[in-house]
């Protein structure tokens, strides 16, 4: 749905005549700091977010900042527990009719939000990356619309004239000792789509700057300085009305005398804002970050209940006796007289592992020093290192996308689509959260829903029972059971009725539930064995209907008696629930070893393990282990189950008492292990665009997500915008969403899912032979790490060797040596030709955006780029054409080998 | 090597094909009312012109005396409209070629259903022919022709897209099998089935020959191993297709420079490229037209884009009159159905900027050829062609209508897992396009 037109020409002519839409009031003054208050050296970064805003909203619950006095002492910003709508005793029958939408305020400095809610040290007025906000709980909330990030520092101004550029998406001010000397606009909602699309290097003001980002502005001050401290301050105002809180690229740069442009800082030595200079610098920023939010999400009062709950799981886990998992194994193959296979080398041992741990492979340098290492327990103290790794929660948040359906769009959501709850995954597996506190989090489904909270889990757009289809995924995850026939009619393979499912959803919903005609299977024949037991209309109350399953969680496991979520939550992950924990333990297992105990991992209804003992076993050991699911996986990588070969034999699921465990199963790399681990071998960033139809930031989060530019590949999302407007395609993630898809990624995830289709298809190899991602993988560009390596002055034999270790992680047999040495021995002294790299000029400078997408140039831009995509990475001038082409060509030949994509 | 695994019909994936698995439980329940008195259709093919954005129907397909003007807020079409061969049922008269060859075609004016707000639904509603389910996900048209019939010929994708992917036009329930191979751009083909530009035939023989020799111990190693020898095969059938005669079927280049001048630019390209397709024995080939250079929006025609809609309607007259012409002297148009739809219709009034909103109470979807009782229109609407008068078909009776077309029959089910799904939402074909 659209804006009017002509409120659009309206504002139109208002922007031509330089007038800001909202008029602005009279500036607040900046604040003066004294010197002495900042930190030396630094830049004090506050985050400051408005009075929340009263009336409109009987709201869905969103986070009160804490209320700190402005300049209060840096303390510890744990913000307000996030205080879930309180389900009443006696819940209403209707549904709480839905809140009026508030939808922020609009920014101006007239008005300037002051209630401290973080605060930390940076180095340069430059942001790319903000610490998210997080509750109590540890799981992300959201800010107050707009914040204000406000920098200061103490900085000395060289003597004579300083050039001073502020560069911001939204309105940004820089002061200098309280006065104000450069303003940027306001970012306001847009309602259009046909703009002439913008050259962005035409827009900035130092051509040599990185490209403007879509949508930012500048402002440039000049000041005479005097070789003398003063205090810079910077307020950049972040989201808005009806705006996605996004800070851009904020920026102030300096050029001091004519000199070039510097990321202004107190130390003076901040990057020159060029590509280079600002991705290092954004890098380096994003992993402070990460180690801020990680410290951020930490709180002793929420990890003292844990533990306390863990210690009273020890107590009430029903007991299950054994040593090792080897031990049960063996005596299964003893009664089955089945020899085990052999156990795996190190090479293969230690790709094995990588995959299984960080899902990328192991470096050249980390295999070579694995097989040259002659410890006894290497192997264990590999895998206690790459458990600490936290590349864990890389290699782990795919498999819970797909196993909590988590399917956030791009655009306009209608299609089953949920938040994007991506981002609390990672958070939790970075952290490590114990499973029940995973589950229980994701029960009450708190936080932000649309910036990556576990509330994101809660939305299920276009669906006439959300809380059934959350019921839905959770027992299937957690329980095993599979209760989707129960979502219209009763199972009739399984034990369960259409009412059980309709109390879980009623205990998410935290009122009775009504049954919708909409969800009840019409026009069955009468003598049908599928069975309606429902009545439209009818009201279920809500209560645990599974009498094998304690329905009362032990005292003190719940703090808030009087929700049923939480008792929902505390239910599932009781101790004295073996399934639960069996579940997931089945589920690691399932993932390491490649076929589960139980089979299907989700639907235990019609299936027994295959060592009974042996699951029970493991479950315990979750319990007891305070439900960390690393100790299980511990157990398993350091048996020697998981380290024998893959067999024909080990990948067959076959029935319970054909699963020995003899060998393990041939698996072969997810979708997202083999473009994470390609881009490894190239060296490689993604070279994604940023995931989003609006990067001009002019539209809500409603309509238009960010997912941000991908580094890893489960941070992609589908790239459809359904109206088939190429304007709006994203050529470059296309050719990794493209191969992604191929082996087995959902674009769309609108149903749990546990385990994927890994058949084989002709596209899946054709990509990599001959698509532009695998084009991107072989071409030795002069960013491609095995350029460097082919620099590097060494015997061919140590080339070839290194290539081997980079990609297949072993060294090579006496005869492939000999076969790549022949191969690449010719010329090998006159490979350099001793040219300079490429230097990269911009290619497109056009900002395509929603704002322009409608506007022809747009479709004309896009296809340019694809063609540029096409035309692939160019390649390095530094080595002799016919050289380098033998040398990609062992790197297409490895890469497109069946050893590379099935782990060994 | 065993290369004759992959000679199979499946394309998609080399698996051990259980795919008959289809047969229906006695007792499999939600069929379609009795359809089965309609005679199953025998077109081989079909070709599914999507126009992106929702073509206006009274400014095309089904226009009125009355023309509208924008300024004066006066509701109409855009277009005076010119008679065709099918006596009494004008087109707009962007339409001429169209309009002389109208008996092999017909108009079915009176589809609708109600999600017009967001695209996405709406297209998802006229490829899955259902409303989305948080519990289920339907396979697109595409798929379910795809999984019915398989392709007509060994090596051979069975559904081809011309245009972006989504999960929409994907298989759903019915797996990867039933999936599509797509393309953006018709000069290069599907994503990697062709060679890259700069890799000669004597690199690409260096390369595999590296690659044999570099697998030889591995496959020996793990020649009991399913999924490795699998992947293996498919290498080596993505060489062969490389080179083999679906891969020719992108080289438009082969065909007459008369004709290609005839069917016009890139959509007209697309089309020339769907005959090509259906002749190799694919099934089902989705042509997106989406030349948004045009006038920006596409078939989106809110605000000025409506201005130059006949930009687009010129060119589909020009791709599809050709196409219908071209079938016909390859003896195929009574084999393939063609299918001209979008996600709905546009309202007879115009928006403040001139152009249409969406509308979906009633719009058109145009059939041609499949064998059909072409010559005459399903369903009439009003003065403004806002309102059905006579023969509404649901979005379900018109997904009917395409599976008879192509015989399969409406009262089926598919499965989703163990779970029987009706292959439509009790849709019944219309009986006077077979009869």
């Amino acid at each position: 749905v659209r804006s009017n037109p002509l409120l659009r020409s309206l504002s139109t002519l208002l922007l031509l005549a330089g007038i800001a839409i909202a008029a602005e009031e009279v500036p607040a003054p900046v604040k003066v700091i004294a010197r002495e208050q900042l930190p030396p050296g630094k830049v004090r970064v506050e985050i400051l977010e408005m009075t929340p805003t009263p009336a409109p909203k009987a709201a869905a619950p969103s986070a009160t900042p804490a209320p700190v006095a402005t300049d209060a002492p840096p303390a510890p910003f744990v913000a307000q527990p996030v205080v879930a709508k309180a389900a009443a005793t006696k819940p209403a029958v209707k549904p709480t009719p839905k809140p009026a939408k508030y939808d922020g305020d609009e920014s101006t400095f007239a008005k300037l939000p002051d209630i401290k809610t973080d605060e930390y040290e940076e180095s340069a007025f430059a942001m790319g990356y903000l610490p998210a906000k997080f509750s109590e709980r540890g799981v992300r909330i959201d800010r107050s619309r707009p914040f204000l990030v406000r920098s200061s520092a103490v900085v000395v101004l060289p003597p004579g004239e300083n050039k001073l550029l502020v560069r911001a998406l939204t309105g940004t001010r820089l002061a200098i000792d309280g006065k104000v000397l450069a303003t940027t606009p306001h970012a306001r909602r847009s309602g259009r789509d046909d703009m002439p699309v913008p050259d962005q290097l035409e827009k900035q003001n130092v051509p040599s700057m990185r490209l403007l980002p879509p949508g930012h502005n500048e402002a440039l001050a000049t000041f005479e300085g005097d070789g003398q401290p003063h205090v810079v301050t910077v307020e950049s105002f972040v989201g808005g009305k009806g705006l996605r809180p996004e800070i851009g690229e904020m920026s102030v740069s300096i050029s001091s005398a004519g000199g070039p442009f510097r990321l202004l800082s107190p130390t003076g030595d901040a990057p020159e804002p060029n590509e280079a200079g600002w991705r290092s610098y954004a890098e380096a920023q994003r992993e402070r970050v990460a180690a801020m939010e990680r410290q951020r999400r930490r709180n002793p009062g929420e990890e003292a209940y844990w533990n306390a709950r863990h210690q009273k799981a020890r107590q009430h886990a029903k007991p299950a006796t054994g040593e090792s998992i080897d031990k049960f194994i063996a005596a299964g193959l003893a009664k089955a007289r089945v020899e085990p296979a052999p156990l795996i080398g190190d090479a293969a041992f230690l790709r094995r592992l990588h995959l299984d741990t960080t899902g990328v492979l192991p470096t050249a340098k980390e295999a070579a020093d694995f097989l040259a290492d002659t410890a006894a327990d290497k192997r264990a103290l590999a895998i206690d290192r790459l458990l600490k790794d936290s590349r864990w929660a890389d290699r782990w948040t795919p498999y819970w996308q797909d196993v909590l359906a988590e399917n956030p769009a791009m655009l306009k959501g209608t299609l089953s689509n949920t938040g994007p709850f991506r981002w609390w995954i990672h958070d939790a597996l970075v952290d490590n959260k114990p499973m029940d506190r995973f589950v229980t989090e994701l029960v009450l489904m708190e936080g932000s829903a649309l910036y990556g909270g576990p509330a994101g889990f809660a939305v299920s757009t276009q669906n006439d029972l959300p809380m059934a289809a959350k019921a839905q995924v959770l027992s299937s995850a957690f329980m095993a059971m599979e209760m989707k026939c129960a979502r219209c009619h009763d199972a009739p393979s399984h034990s369960f009725n259409q009412e059980d499912l309709f109390n879980l959803a009623a205990m998410l919903q935290r009122t009775p539930l009504k049954v919708p005609e909409s969800s009840l299977t019409k026009g069955l024949s009468v003598n049908s064995h599928v069975v309606v037991s429902l009545k439209p209309g009818q009201s279920i109350e809500g209560h645990w209907p599974f009498k094998d399953v304690p329905g009362e969680p032990l005292p003190g496991a719940i703090r808030k008696a009087s929700d049923s979520r939480e008792k929902l939550a505390a239910i599932l992950t009781d101790p004295r629930n073996a399934r639960f924990a069996q579940v997931l333990a089945n589920r690691m297992w399932k993932e390491l070893i490649g076929v589960g105990i139980v089979e299907p991992v989700d639907d235990w209804e019609n299936s027994s393990p295959s060592h009974p003992e042996l699951i029970a076993w493991l479950g315990y050991q979750l319990v007891t282990h305070n439900y960390d699911l690393k100790h299980v996986a511990r157990l398993i990588f350091n048996s020697e189950t998981y380290q024998r070969e893959a067999t024909a034999a080990g990948t067959r699921i076959g029935n319970q008492d054909e699963r020995t465990f003899a060998s393990t199963a041939r698996r072969r790399m997810r979708a997202e292990q083999v473009v994470d681990s390609l881009f490894q071998v190239a060296g490689k960033e993604f070279g994604c665009e940023l995931l989003t139809m609006d990067p001009e930031d002019r539209q809500p989060a409603e309509s238009h997500s960010n997912f941000g530019v991908p580094r890893r590949a489960w941070e992609l999302v589908g790239l459809a915008n359904e109206r088939d407007r190429p304007a709006l395609a994203k050529p470059r993630a296309q050719t990794v969403t493209d191969v992604l898809a191929t082996f087995g990624w959902r674009e769309s995830r609108a149903e749990p899912r546990s385990t994927r289709d890994h058949e084989a298809n002709v596209l899946q190899p054709a990509l990599l032979a001959n698509g532009d991602f695998g084009g991107r993988i072989v071409r030795l560009s002069d960013d491609h790490a095995v350029t460097a390596v082919a620099l590097r002055e060494q015997p061919v034999e140590k080339l070839v060797d290194e290539v081997f270790l980079r990609v297949l992680s072993r060294l090579p047999a006496e005869k492939e040596r000999a076969r790549f040495v022949e191969l690449l021995a010719p010329a090998y002294g006159e490979r350099l030709t001793g040219a300079a790299p490429l230097q990269r000029k911009h290619t497109n400078t056009k900002a395509v955006s929603w704002a322009n997408h409608l506007h022809p140039d747009a479709t004309k831009v896009i296809m340019e780029v694809e063609k540029e995509v096409r035309a692939g990475d160019p390649a390095t001038p530094r080595l002799q054409p016919a050289w380098r082409e033998r040398l990609e060509d062992m790197l297409w030949a490895l890469m497109l080998s069946p050893e590379f994509i099935y782990l060994p | 090597m065993n290369h004759s695994a992959f000679s199979r019909r499946d394309f998609l994936t080399r698996a051990s094909a259980a795919a008959g698995a289809l047969a229906l439980g006695p007792g499999a329940f939600g069929a379609a009312k009795a359809g089965s008195k309609v005679p199953l259709g025998k077109a081989e093919h079909c070709v599914f012109v999507w126009l992106g954005g929702g073509m206006s129907h009274i400014d095309t397909f089904d226009p009125k005396p009355t023309i509208g003007e924008p300024a004066a807020k006066k509701p109409g079409s855009y277009y005076p409209s010119i008679d065709t061969a099918i006596p009494g049922v004008p087109v707009c008269e962007h339409l001429p070629r169209i309009a002389k060859l109208y008996d092999r075609f017909v108009p079915v004016r009176t589809v609708n259903h109600n999600v017009i707000d967001e695209h996405a639904a709406a297209v998802n509603r006229m490829h899955t022919g259902r409303q989305v389910s948080g519990s289920v996900v339907y396979p697109s048209i595409g798929s379910i022709v795809a999984h019915q019939r398989k392709a007509a010929a060994d090596g051979v994708p069975p559904y081809v897209v011309m245009g972006y992917p989504s999960a929409t036009r994907g298989p759903g329930f019915l797996g990867p099998k039933a999936g599509y191979v797509y393309l953006t751009d018709t000069a290069s083909g599907p994503a990697g089935l062709t060679r890259p530009r700069d890799i000669t035939a004597e690199r690409q023989a260096r390369r595999e020959a590296l690659l044999t020799d570099l697998r030889g111990s591995f496959l020996d190693k793990h020649s009991e191993e399913r999924p490795i020898r699998d992947y293996s095969d498919a290498i080596e059938e993505g060489f062969r297709l490389q080179g083999g005669d679906f891969m020719r079927a992108f080289q438009l280049d082969e065909e007459p420079g008369s004709l290609r001048n005839d069917y016009g630019d890139e959509f007209g390209q697309r089309c020339l490229l769907a005959r090509r397709l259906v002749q190799r024995g694919v099934r089902f080939v989705e042509v997106g037209f989406n030349l948004n250079f045009v006038n920006g929006a596409g078939w989106d025609s809110h605000n000025a884009a409506q201005r130059d809609l006949h930009g687009l309607i010129r060119r589909l007259d020009q791709g599809v009159a050709t196409l219908v012409q071209d079938l016909e002297r390859q003896r195929l148009l009574d084999k393939t159905l063609i299918v001209i739809a979008s996600e709905f219709g546009r309202p007879a009034h115009f928006d403040a900027g001139g152009g249409r909103g969406h509308y979906g109470k009633c719009f058109t979807v145009v059939l041609a050829g499949g064998g059909l009782k072409t010559g005459q229109a399903v369903g009439t609407t009003d003065e403004l062609g806002m309102n059905i008068v006579d023969e509404p078909v649901s979005v379900p009776d018109l997904f009917a209508t395409i599976f008879n077309t192509l015989g399969i029959s409406a009262a089926k089910n598919l499965m989703d897992g163990e779970r029987p799904v009706p292959i439509t939402d009790g849709g019944t074909p219309v009986t006077k396009l077979f009869v």
